[in-house]
C-alpha cells in the first residue's frame, strides 16, 4: 500500500458507540462490544472506516488523505472476540479512478502475498438505490428492500419470503387504523412524540398498504436485477438494458461503474478475475456507490466500497467522497501458503552468556542491513523450525555450517536469503 | 456431619415474604434468630445456613460461591447470566410476573414490535436522537430489541417507579416487570402485542462448581430438592377417603377404578370395615376406599363415589408426594454430569 502512497494511521481502539452506530448494518450492531462509561456508550472498534472518517472530518485534514491501517477489531462473538483487520481508506477523492485504485490495490495485494486463486465481485449500492426510487416507495420500504436483497439471491428464501417477511412488519394493517386522536388523548403521556408524529405515521402506514402494487413491481425488478451476475462485458450490456432510458442519474452511475471496472484491466487485472454482481450489498449501511468483495477460492477475505455520505453524518457540513477496503486478517492468513511464512520467518542469533555484548553488536549490524534478528541465549530452547545463526566469538558467526566475520556480513545475509529461497 | 451449605434468600422485595412462606409450606421453615441479622437457619435440614440478600445480590453471591444455593426471580437470573450459575428449579410456583415492553397508550399507531422498529427509525430521522427506553433490565432489553431489528435506542437506567418515566419525560417507553398490568394502565401505558420478553417466577439456583465438586453439598441439595419436589407434587392432589358399600373388595375396587378420575396414582386402596349397621344376612359389606385425586377432579370424583354407593367421604390436602426419585434432582445430576451416591 506504500507504493500507492498510503500512510499508516493509528486509530483509537475505544470510541463513542454512536460513531459506529450511525450507519452500521443490523448484523454489525448486534455484534458490537459496547459498554457504558460516565453516561456515555462506548464501543471497542468493530472496524476502521468510521474512525478514519471521523479523524478526517475532525482534523480538517488535507483535501485528499490516503491512509492504511492494521490492528484488532472486535465483535461480540463468544468464540472469538478479536479479529485482525488490515485495510486502507482514500478520503477526499471521487471518480472512477479512485474506485479502481482501491479495488486494484486490494486485489493485487493478494497477488503480492502469493495468493493466485483470488477473484473480486463488484456491485453498486448507489445504483440500486437510484433504481428503487422509480417505484415511488417510501424511504423505509426502500431501506427494507435494500437490506433484504440477499433473499432474492437465496434459493431457500426468494421473492415469497421477502413478501411474507414484509407483511409480518404489519404494514398491511394500515387501513384499519383510527383516523384521528381525540382532544382528551392529547393530554396523555406522549413519550417524546407529538400528536402530529402519530398522525403522520398513521398516514404512512396507510400509504404503505396502498403502495403494494409498487412494492410488487419493485421486487420483480430487483429479482431480475440480481440474476444478472457474471463477467463484466456481458453483464454491463445486460444491466444497461434494464435501466430506463429516462433515468439519466442511473445511467450515469452505471457508466461510472463500468469505467471503474475497465480501469482494473488497465492495471493488469484480467476480466476472468472479475465478476460484476448487481445484487451485491454489504453489511455496513454507509456504502453509497460501488461495493466489492474479495474471495480466495470460496473464502471471503475482504471487501469495501464507496461511502460518500458518512463524513456528513459524522460532522462535515457536506458529503466527503471516500472509498476504502478491509482484509479480514485471520481468514487471509489462513489462505497463505506455507512458503509465505517461511520467507518471513525470523532469524535467531544464539550466543553464550559471556558473549552478550558481542551478540548485541552483531544484531545491530544485521538490523542495519534491513534484516530482522532476535537474540536468544544458548541456554534457551530454540523454537521449532527456527532459522538460526550462532555467535562463535566476538568476530565470527556461523550459519548452516559456514562461518562469517564482521566484514562478510553481506555474504552472511545473502546466504540466509539464499537458503530461504532454496527451501521455499 | 455434612459440610454446611449456604442458601441465599431475598431479604426484601416482592418475593421475600412469599419465599419464606413457600419454604415453610414445603416443610423447610426458616428461623431468623435476630431480625436485624442477615443470617438464619433451617431446622429441618441442619446442614443449611441461610443468608439474606437483595434479589440481585442473591445471584451474585451464588455465582461467586459465597452461597451454593439461592432463591430469586428468574428474570434477575436471566438478566445476570453467568457461566458459574445453573438453574436447579425454574418454576417454584410463586412470584409470577412478566418483563414487558410498554409504550404510551396514545401511540395508537403502535401495536407491536415491528411498529416500534418503525418509530425508532422515525426518532433517528425526524428528531435526530435515539428512542429512549427506561429499564432495570438492560441485557434482556437489548437482546430483545435486537431480535426485532431495533438497533437505534438509548437505554435509560432507572430505579423505582419506571412506569412514570414517559410522563416525566426522561424516557419514551419502558421495559419493566408487571404482574397484573394495573400500574401500567394507571400510568397510561400499554403492553405491545408481542412485547412480553420473559415470563418469570421464583426459581432455585446453584453454583455449578460447588455442586459439581462437593458431594456434601450435593447431599444437602438432594434433601432440600426432595422436600420442594414432593411438596410441589403434593400441592396438585387431594387424598380422598370414602366408605363404600359392596359385595367384596374386588367388586368395589373394580367399580372405583373403572372411572379414570378415581383411579388414583396407581389404583385405589381398599380395606374392609367391620361395621355394625349391616345385618348379618346382608350380602353387602363396607369398605374404606383411599384415593389420590387431582385437585381439579375433586367434585366429579365425589359425584362418582356417591354413585357407586360411597358416603362419609373425607378429603384432605396432600402435603408431599415422593416419587421413586426426585425429577428435579435427577435433572440436576444430568446437568452437572455427575453421579450421586447418598
Amino acid at each position: 500500500m506504500q507504493l500507492y502512497g498510503y500512510e499508516l494511521l493509528e486509530l483509537p481502539v475505544i470510541d463513542r458507540a454512536d460513531l459506529f452506530l450511525i450507519k452500521a448494518g443490523d448484523q454489525i450492531i448486534n455484534h458490537m462490544l459496547t459498554f457504558d462509561r460516565q453516561n456515555e456508550q462506548l464501543a471497542l472498534r468493530p472496524e476502521f472506516t468510521a474512525s478514519a472518517t471521523h479523524y478526517f472530518v475532525a482534523n480538517n485534514s488535507a483535501n485528499v488523505a490516503r491512509w492504511q491501517f492494521a490492528g484488532p477489531v472486535f465483535e461480540d462473538n463468544l468464540n472469538e472476540y478479536e479479529q485482525l483487520a488490515i485495510g486502507a481508506e482514500l478520503i477526499g477523492l471521487s471518480g472512477s479512478y479512485a474506485d479502481a485504485e482501491v479495488i486494484a490495490m486490494s486485489a493485487l495485494g493478494l497477488e503480492t502475498l502469493g495468493v493466485p486463486n483470488w477473484r473480486v465481485s463488484i456491485g453498486h449500492v448507489g445504483l440500486i438505490r437510484e433504481l428503487l426510487q422509480q417505484f415511488n416507495l417510501d424511504l423505509r420500504t426502500q431501506r427494507y428492500l435494500l437490506h433484504n436483497l440477499t433473499a432474492l439471491q437465496d434459493t431457500t428464501r426468494g421473492k415469497q419470503w421477502l413478501l411474507n417477511h414484509f407483511d409480518k412488519q404489519d404494514f398491511k394493517t394500515g387501513e384499519s387504523l383510527p383516523t384521528r386522536i381525540s382532544y382528551s388523548d392529547q393530554t396523555a403521556t406522549m413519550g417524546g412524540r407529538t400528536y402530529d408524529d402519530i398522525i403522520k405515521r398513521m398516514d404512512l402506514k396507510k400509504q404503505r398498504a396502498a403502495d403494494r402494487d409498487n412494492l410488487l413491481a419493485a421486487i420483480d425488478f430487483m429479482e431480475d436485477w440480481c440474476q444478472l451476475s457474471g463477467e463484466p462485458h456481458q453483464t454491463f450490456a445486460a444491466l444497461m438494458k434494464k435501466i430506463p432510458s429516462s433515468n439519466q442519474a442511473a445511467i450515469s452511475l452505471a457508466n461510472s461503474w463500468e469505467e471503474a471496472v475497465r480501469l482494473l484491466g488497465v492495471q493488469g487485472i484480467a476480466a476472468s478475475k472479475i465478476s460484476v454482481n448487481p445484487g451485491l450489498i454489504r453489511t455496513w449501511e454507509y456504502y453509497t456507490g460501488f461495493v466489492f468483495d474479495l474471495y480466495v477460492d470460496n473464502v471471503h477475505v475482504g471487501g469495501g466500497g464507496r461511502y460518500d455520505e458518512l463524513g456528513r453524518l459524522i460532522g462535515s457540513i457536506e458529503d466527503v467522497p471516500a472509498v476504502g477496503f478491509t482484509y479480514y486478517g485471520k481468514r487471509l492468513l489462513n489462505t497463505l501458503s506455507p512458503s509465505y511464512f517461511e520467507s518471513h520467518e525470523r532469524l535467531i542469533l544464539r550466543f553464550d552468556d559471556n558473549d552478550a555484548v558481542s551478540s548485541v553488536r552483531w544484531a545491530t549490524q544485521i538490523r542495519s542491513h534491513g534484516q530482522g534478528v532476535e537474540l536468544l541465549p544458548s541456554t534457551q530452547k530454540l523454537p521449532a523450525n527456527a532459522k538460526f545463526a550462532t555467535l562463535q566469538n566476538d568476530q565470527m558467526v556461523s550459519y548452516s555450517g559456514k562461518t562469517f566475520n564482521f566484514d562478510q556480513i553481506q555474504q552472511f545475509l545473502t546466504e540466509i536469503n539464499r537458503s530461504v529461497h532454496s527451501d521455499g | 456431619m455434612d459440610k454446611s451449605l449456604t442458601l441465599a434468600l431475598p431479604s426484601k422485595g416482592a418475593i421475600a415474604e412469599p419465599t419464606i412462606n413457600f419454604l415453610r409450606d414445603c416443610g423447610l421453615r426458616i428461623e431468623k434468630p435476630n431480625q436485624r441479622q442477615y443470617t438464619g437457619i433451617m431446622p429441618s435440614i441442619p446442614s443449611v445456613s441461610v443468608l439474606f440478600q437483595r434479589v440481585t445480590d442473591v445471584v451474585y453471591k451464588v455465582a461467586d460461591g459465597t452461597a451454593q444455593l439461592g432463591i430469586t426471580g428468574f428474570d434477575v437470573v436471566k438478566e445476570n447470566q453467568n457461566d458459574d450459575l445453573l438453574v436447579v428449579h425454574e418454576k417454584l410456583g410463586y412470584g409470577h410476573c412478566s418483563l414487558v415492553v410498554a409504550v404510551p397508550e396514545i401511540w395508537i399507531d403502535v401495536d407491536d414490535m415491528s411498529d416500534l422498529l418503525d418509530v425508532s427509525l422515525d426518532f433517528r430521522e425526524d428528531k435526530q436522537r435515539n428512542i429512549r427506553i427506561a429499564t432495570k433490565y438492560p441485557v434482556l432489553a437489548r437482546e430483545y430489541l435486537y431480535n426485532y431489528g431495533i438497533h437505534h435506542f438509548t437505554l435509560v437506567k432507572a430505579e423505582g417507579a419506571i412506569e412514570a418515566a414517559p410522563t416525566l419525560g426522561y424516557a419514551d417507553l419502558i421495559i419493566d416487570l408487571t404482574q397484573t398490568g394495573t400500574t401500567l394502565r394507571e400510568n397510561h401505558l400499554k403492553i405491545l402485542n408481542d412485547g412480553v420478553i420473559i415470563e418469570s417466577q421464583a426459581c432455585l439456583i446453584g453454583n455449578r462448581q460447588a455442586l459439581q465438586e462437593n458431594p456434601d453439598y450435593l447431599n444437602t441439595v438432594r434433601t432440600l430438592v426432595e422436600y420442594i419436589d414432593a411438596a410441589h407434587h403434593g400441592r396438585g392432589f387431594f387424598q380422598l377417603i370414602a366408605n363404600v358399600r359392596g359385595k367384596d373388595a374386588e367388586t368395589v375396587a373394580r367399580k372405583v377404578a373403572s372411572n379414570p378420575i378415581t383411579r388414583g396414582l396407581q389404583g385405589p386402596t381398599i380395606s374392609p370395615i367391620y361395621a355394625s349397621d349391616l345385618g348379618s344376612n346382608s350380602n353387602e359389606k363396607w369398605f374404606t376406599v383411599t384415593l389420590i385425586i387431582a385437585n381439579s377432579s375433586l367434585l366429579p370424583a365425589m359425584e362418582y363415589i356417591r354413585s357407586i354407593g360411597g358416603t362419609q367421604t373425607i378429603v384432605s390436602p396432600v402435603r408431599y408426594i415422593f416419587l421413586e426419585q426426585s425429577p428435579i434432582f435427577q435433572r440436576l445430576l444430568t446437568t452437572l454430569s455427575v453421579t450421586h451416591q447418598s
